[in-house]
């Protein structure tokens, strides 16, 4: 009977003497018309709160994406940051870092936010510890590796080609074996990940490369 | 307690002749194939089929009972000389990369495999 009650309610002005809960008062509330205050103000009141409701949750979201956030857990600070650490991504001539997110996470919204919702699963592996040892890490390395790589594949190297793009590799400056090798993989249509593996961790035991492979 | 101390010493020398007089078998196999993984030798030499450098089962024949053959591929390995490859083309060969970074034993230890393929 809530509606009846809050029509009640709203007729007489009473309190409402039986036991309804709270839960339904405020959703009664939430229905009422409002009396008090003009459209106008609860546009503008709503438009506000939207704003700040998109910035923190986008701000938030955002701080997950930094280096300092995900070697927080000891699980990658102590595995592939430590690698990741030897590597051109980290250190180079010219100064530029790509960081944690930059290859793990896209940068456009609606794959980021994709990408966030299934981080829900590492949320859920960090509570009940399924690589917090470092064999246990190194147990499910390939494991992980592996759905990377897929992820990379399906979206035709996304995320490297942020930074990277055949176009724009300089013939004169690139060494010759190298750009042979990029220019017959565009030419095939094949993607980064195809060759490059395990360019900024290490790669499983359990990978073998394929000796064929030119 | 003197005593118990030269017979360890004495018991690890031996074991260190043991292992320097097999020679060929003085070598981590798993942590020099691991090493060669890591760097992706072979997207350039295949262990028995030649691709744009040479198979490693010719290195090996090249340099196999040479003295100074660990030295000569040490310094091939570590200083990017340049070679040719197999199209006739010339290039600077990739340094081998280590974790910790420059480790000479570890890439000793990988030429010493390749040795006795």
């Amino acid at each position: 009977m809530p509606r009846r009650a809050g029509h009640q309610k709203r007729l007489g002005g009473e309190m409402n003497q039986d036991n309804q809960g709270a839960l339904r008062r405020c959703w009664g509330a939430l229905r009422r018309p409002s009396v008090k205050y003009s459209l106008l103000t609860l546009l503008v009141a709503g438009f506000f709160s939207g704003i700040l409701f998109w910035g923190g949750f986008n701000t938030a979201m955002e701080a997950t994406n930094t280096m300092e956030f995900c070697i927080g857990c000891h699980e990658m600070r102590d595995n592939v940051y430590v690698e990741y650490k030897e590597t051109i991504h980290y250190k180079n001539r010219s100064g530029v870092r790509a960081v944690c997110s930059d290859c793990h996470v896209p940068k456009d919204w609606t794959h980021k936010i994709i990408r966030k919702i299934k981080a829900s699963k590492e949320v859920w592996g960090k509570i009940t510890g399924v690589i917090d040892t470092k064999e246990k890490f190194e147990g499910h390395r390939m494991e992980m590796a592996s759905r990377e790589w897929e992820r990379m594949k399906s979206s035709d190297s996304r995320e490297c080609r942020n930074c990277h793009n055949f176009d724009a590799m300089s013939e004169e400056l690139q060494r010759k074996t190298p750009y042979k090798k990029h220019m017959a993989a565009k030419a095939e249509g094949k993607t980064c990940i195809d060759c490059h593996k395990g360019i900024a961790h290490r790669l499983p035991a359990e990978f073998e490369e394929d000796e064929e492979e030119e | 307690m003197k005593k118990l101390h030269k017979t360890t010493s004495v018991l690890v020398a031996g074991v260190a002749a043991a292992l320097f007089a097999t020679g060929a078998q003085a070598f981590d196999e798993a942590a020099a194939k691991d090493l060669m993984k890591q760097n992706k030798c072979t997207q350039c030499h295949g262990m028995d089929k030649d691709k744009d450098g040479p198979s490693f089962k010719k290195i090996a024949g090249k340099f196999k009972g040479k003295a100074d053959s660990e030295s000569k591929l040490l310094t091939h390995l570590t200083t990017a000389p340049k070679v040719k490859l197999s199209d006739g083309s010339e290039e600077e060969h990739k340094i081998v990369k280590t974790s910790p970074a420059k480790d000479e034993a570890q890439v000793k230890n990988m030429i010493q495999y390749i040795l006795s393929l």
